[in-house]
């Protein structure tokens, strides 16, 4: 019996050496002397089946198969959006509607005990929707801006805690909420038709999604995932690049960040195209008030806002990063990587959303 | 202008739009591929995909010998796995390719099962459409016997021996991973695989 088992474990020591590693039949022979009688006819067939199942689908069945499987891909992604995506297929006055029901309900104890809701609790979904509905109700995109600011704020509190607890998937899922909304900030506070886009485009599907199940992350850039990504290129299009390589191709930035098409569409509203007064670019580090000028009273509203939105993001642009960099100390190393890109992502979308503030400063 | 690296999860100074640019990292460990893939991440399903199809395709001609079948098949498995993804528990330790052998399987029996009740094709006329697009047609066909015959081989062994050297030459498995997906210990996978072996050495043989 023990024979047995020590002639089992040097027959797949064997198979490891010549399959894996590639050695000869013979160079494992002479690792075992004793038993290469025994061994080496079961060698050979070891080696003649993998020989024979050294094979591979036809290139042009494989190209097939990759347009077929990311057609079908895309197909089931969009049934998705369809179920989830409450907000974009139904008419406006509805959107507006569920939105004062919602408002409604806030008064509700539920709405009132889920805004201390961390991710693992079961009132979680209800916080992240009434987020939604505040985003909604809220007119311009430096006020937007702000809300999502302040979002990002609870975002970190609750990525410690959980960290804290070690629920680590919930921390993950926080990780990527964060990452979406310091996205949809940057979009919010760039270019002005951008901005515009964005403040006319229905709520992300992923809103109600969100609301309905917590898993699902909110990602504004919905686009790069339909438009970009998913996008099945015709069968004669379909080389043998690999499709991550295909999608870093067309994943341009303009792409990625970009509004929806069917967004870009409409025209901006009117009140986003006045353009926010001149200002001095203000230093990332003391974001101060920017000197006044001779202005209309509503421009320079929109200069003060700015100004605050500035401290808010120059706040969080340094305690994001180190908040979540303590928590680094303290998680498993399984953790890391996500939170390493939270942090790299924060720095990231922090310093663009203060680039782009300066900017519009500037015009 | 940091370059984007395979372990860039670990570099906080890669910068967002770079890591998009670049179509993703590699995803550190099979854990959170799985569950990007669950969340219908498109780069996650693609890797995948790109790891796993050849694997699975060599496992299903092993097991029913026809290599343009087994293509069909092999895409089946995963139209059917990535529909039901967001279903699919992640168990630490077994492999995700294990779920995809499962269903792998699963469509090998219902296929096996169909054919048994379907007049039979001769062997050369499932040849003659197995060996197109090749540039040299004999060798083709000379493979296609070799696989025939092995696929032949195997079928007279018995469920656990075809099992394990399915997933140990087909599906590139190593003992342990072949163990999780069979639900067997390590000992018992290599005393198949040992009484596997001799039984196909001597089929082969013989035939």
């Amino acid at each position: 019996m023990q024979k047995e088992k020590e002639f089992d474990n040097i027959l797949d020591e064997c198979l490891e050496r010549i399959l894996t590693r590639g050695e000869t039949v013979e160079q494992c022979l002479a690792s075992y002397p004793e038993q290469a009688a025994e061994l080496e006819p079961l060698l050979q067939t070891a080696l003649s089946t993998k020989e024979t199942l050294a094979i591979k689908p036809r290139p042009e069945f494989r190209d097939r198969a990759r347009y077929q499987l990311r057609a079908a891909l895309q197909e089931m992604e969009e049934k998705r959006q369809r179920r989830f995506a409450f907000f974009s297929w139904q008419p406006q006055w509805v959107t507006a509607v569920v939105a004062v029901l919602i408002l409604l309900l806030a008064s509700s104890g539920t709405v009132a005990a889920a805004g201390n809701s961390m991710p693992d609790g079961t009132l979680y979904p209800v916080k992240l929707a009434t987020e939604k509905v505040r985003l909604v109700l809220t007119p311009s995109a430096l006020g937007k801006a702000e809300l999502y600011a302040n979002l990002a704020d609870k975002r970190v509190t609750e990525i410690v805690k959980m960290a804290d607890k070690g629920k680590l998937e919930q921390m993950e899922r926080t990780t990527q909420r964060l990452n979406a909304q310091l996205v949809a900030m940057v979009s919010l506070v760039g270019p002005p038709e951008e901005a515009a886009a964005v403040l006319t485009a229905p709520a992300p599907p992923a809103a109600t999604q969100e609301a309905a199940a917590p898993p699902v992350t909110e990602e504004p850039p919905e686009e790069e995932k339909l438009g970009v990504v998913l996008a099945p290129a015709p069968p004669s299009a379909a080389k043998e690049v690999p499709a991550v390589a295909e999608e870093a191709q067309e994943a341009r930035p303009g792409a990625a960040l970009a509004p929806a098409p069917s967004v870009a569409k409409e025209p901006p509203k009117k009140r986003d195209e006045v353009p926010v007064a001149p200002v001095q670019p203000v230093p990332e580090e003391t974001p101060a008030i920017p000197p006044e000028r001779a202005e209309p009273a509503m421009d320079k509203g929109k200069v003060d806002k700015r100004a605050e939105l500035m401290v808010i993001v120059a706040r969080n642009a340094v305690k994001h990063p180190e908040a979540l960099r303590e928590v680094l100390k303290k998680v498993p190393e399984s953790a890391r990587p996500a939170l390493l890109r939270a942090i790299a992502d924060s720095d990231a979308e922090y310093e663009k959303i203060l680039e782009a503030l300066r900017e519009r400063g500037k015009d | 202008m940091h370059r984007v690296t395979p372990n860039c999860w670990l570099n906080p100074e890669v910068k967002l739009i770079q890591f998009r640019l670049a179509g993703g990292c590699q995803v550190q460990d099979e854990e959170s591929l799985v569950r990007r893939a669950k969340e219908h991440d498109q780069a996650a399903l693609t890797q995948i995909y790109e790891e796993n199809f050849d694997k699975i395709y060599r496992y299903i001609v092993l097991k029913i010998g026809d290599r343009t079948e087994a293509e069909d098949m092999t895409q089946q498995v995963f139209l059917s796995a990535f529909k039901s993804i967001s279903s699919f528990k992640y168990r630490k330790g077994t492999p995700f390719s294990a779920w995809l052998y499962r269903i792998a399987h699963n469509q090998i029996v219902d296929y096996l099962r169909k054919k048994s009740k379907r007049p039979t094709v001769p062997f050369e006329e499932s040849l003659a459409s197995n060996s197109s697009g090749s540039s040299d047609p004999r060798l083709e066909v000379e493979r296609d016997l070799a696989i025939e015959q092995l696929a032949s081989a195997t079928r007279h062994l018995t469920k656990s021996q075809q099992e394990v050297i399915s997933l140990r030459f087909a599906g590139e498995l190593s003992v342990a991973q072949a163990a999780r997906v069979m639900g067997k210990s390590e000992g018992a996978v290599k005393a198949l695989q040992h009484s596997a072996m001799v039984s196909l050495r001597k089929l082969l043989t013989a035939g």
